[in-house]
């Protein structure tokens, strides 16, 4: 096959810390998917889909526009592979799916479609969790199932926020380089997504206090 | 009359839900903290309501993901469209943010200032750029203060009486005695500027039969030129055939200007061009067809120009897809 674009070797080398066996896995993939090897390339998109996926899905309700934005994630990587400067590719790769699930809400915004397609599926569940006990097992769906439906109906750049607080687990700075905001619009975010959250679900808290 | 507060929770949650949501998340410090929990010691509300986000707080970060349906992985199909292009590659280098794109402009920006400095500063390419050729003539003219003899010295302009006389064309230039031709102050002494922007020659002289070789030497740079040669005398003669005749188009412009002859003013242009020569070939050889110079200052002008137009545009066209990409 033959290489797609230039080697940039200099790029690579600050892309990753030597004493970090991901970093440095990703390093040499990144390295061969620049050399022109779809194969690394994929290598990387199976280590990292379903944390892509996890993610998206959480920020944009419908999951075929979830997939979507996850595929377009990777494509947007594959082209713009000589654009990552490191230091780590799933930092780099994340923001990407960020953004591309972050473009999918605007778009949404601007064409809008049904909110929750999947409250009016009802074949769709969230997972439930090891506990066999009909009842818990009901009992988590249906709270799964109204926090995902209060979720996708707060404003998607505080549903972005939370997400990556409360799930992903970034802290405030990280989401503002990721968003592109100012740190105090990020907290401004996740306190009124939380309190939007709370408003929504406030006849069936029951289900959380419980 | 003090306001009582309204403790209900649907008050709360408007007027200190913000504090309670700030304090939930950790992010308040010192009085701010304290303040919030003395408002949710005092108002139910705002318990309720830190619990509550708590509880929303514990049960999103656990909530899970669907599960993926699809596998991600590109194809090569995908790849190869993929792929970025030629044209997309240097566009991808002029709107990176750490390419060379700046350098580049910077050096483009300076080789053209330089340029600029350089063509348009006197005396780098042989004359002045911003000085007309008829103010550096005079300077340069060797045979001027020669031939001006002594009262005209530095009069451009012809005498009343050579501008009469050059008035009445050919006849009264015949008229003319001929030791008024080498008589200073009269209108032979006119100063005129040698080899350098020689006018087109005037209606005057045009109409002259040119009945002498040494009339026909005349670039008749004047009207007063015009009238002073005559036709016959000893000027005349030794401006056509002695060493004067190199000089004869000379600061004076006249082959009967005896000063001009006795100064053997130099003037290679009149020296290019024999005496036999008709008077249209010794115009086209004493008008210069350009400055000298000129067209050796226009290019690195142009250049120079270009570059910095090369300059701006590389810089605006970097600013613009950096902001595009930021956006």
């Amino acid at each position: 096959m033959d290489d797609p674009r230039p080697r940039s070797p200099e790029v690579v080398t600050r892309a990753a810390s030597p004493d970090d066996a991901t970093a440095r896995r990703d390093h040499l993939l990144v390295e061969r998917a620049l050399g022109g090897d779809l194969a690394a390339f994929n290598q990387l998109v199976e280590a990292y889909q379903d944390l892509c996926h996890s993610l998206v899905t959480r920020m944009v309700p419908d999951p075929d526009q979830a997939s979507d934005a996850v595929q377009e994630a990777f494509f947007s990587a594959y082209r713009n592979l000589r654009s990552y400067h490191g230091p780590s590719f799933r930092g780099w790769l994340t923001r990407i799916a960020i953004n591309a699930a972050m473009d999918l809400q605007r778009a949404r915004k601007r064409r809008p479609v049904s909110p929750y397609p999947e409250l009016d599926d009802e074949s769709w569940q969230p997972p439930a969790g090891s506990d066999s006990d009909p009842e818990t097992i009901a009992t988590t769906g249906e709270r799964q199932r109204v926090l995902v439906a209060a979720m996708g109906a707060i404003a998607a750049d505080q549903r972005t926020a939370i997400v990556l607080y409360d799930v992903e687990g970034y802290d405030y700075s990280e989401i503002a380089a990721m968003t592109g905001v100012s740190l105090g619009t990020v907290k401004s975010r996740i306190h009124r997504g939380r309190l939007a959250l709370r408003a929504l679900l406030a006849d069936r808290m029951e289900l959380f206090r419980s | 009359m003090s306001r009582v507060p309204d403790h209900t929770p649907a008050a709360a949650a408007v007027e200190h839900a913000a504090v309670i949501a700030a304090l939930d998340a950790g992010d308040l410090a010192g009085v701010e903290a304290e303040h919030a929990a003395t408002l949710v010691d005092t108002c139910p509300g705002c318990a309720a309501l830190l619990a509550d986000l708590g509880v929303l707080r514990a049960a999103t970060a656990a909530l899970p993901a669907a599960p993926r349906t699809r596998d991600y992985r590109l194809t090569d199909a995908d790849a190869a469209r993929l792929r970025p292009s030629a044209w997309r590659l240097f566009v991808g280098w002029l709107g990176a943010p750490q390419s060379t794109v700046r350098p580049l402009a910077g050096g483009l920006a300076a080789l053209g200032i330089a340029g600029l400095l350089l063509s348009t500063t006197p005396g780098l390419f042989g004359q002045s750029a911003a000085a007309p050729s008829t103010m550096s003539a005079p300077l340069t003219a060797p045979g001027a203060a020669g031939a001006t003899g002594g009262g005209a010295e530095g009069n451009p302009e012809p005498s009343a009486a050579a501008s009469t006389a050059a008035g009445t064309g050919a006849d009264a230039a015949a008229t003319v005695e001929p030791g008024a031709t080498s008589a200073p102050g009269t209108s032979g002494s006119t100063p005129r500027p040698a080899g350098v922007a020689v006018p087109a020659p005037s209606p005057a002289m045009v109409e002259l039969p040119a009945p002498s070789p040494a009339m026909v030497a005349l670039p008749a740079p004047s009207p007063a030129g015009v009238a002073l040669p005559g036709p016959t005398g000893l000027a005349t003669t030794r401006a056509v055939t002695g060493p004067a005749a190199a000089a004869t188009p000379g600061p004076s412009g006249f082959a009967a200007d005896a000063g001009a002859a006795d100064a053997g003013a130099p003037d290679a242009a009149s020296k290019a061009v024999p005496p036999e020569a008709s008077q249209a070939q010794r115009n086209a050889a004493l008008t210069p067809v350009s400055e000298p110079g000129g067209s050796d200052r226009s290019l690195p002008l142009a250049l120079s120009l270009v570059l910095l137009a090369s300059a701006i545009g590389l810089l605006a066209v970097n600013r613009l897809l950096r902001r595009r990409a930021h956006a």
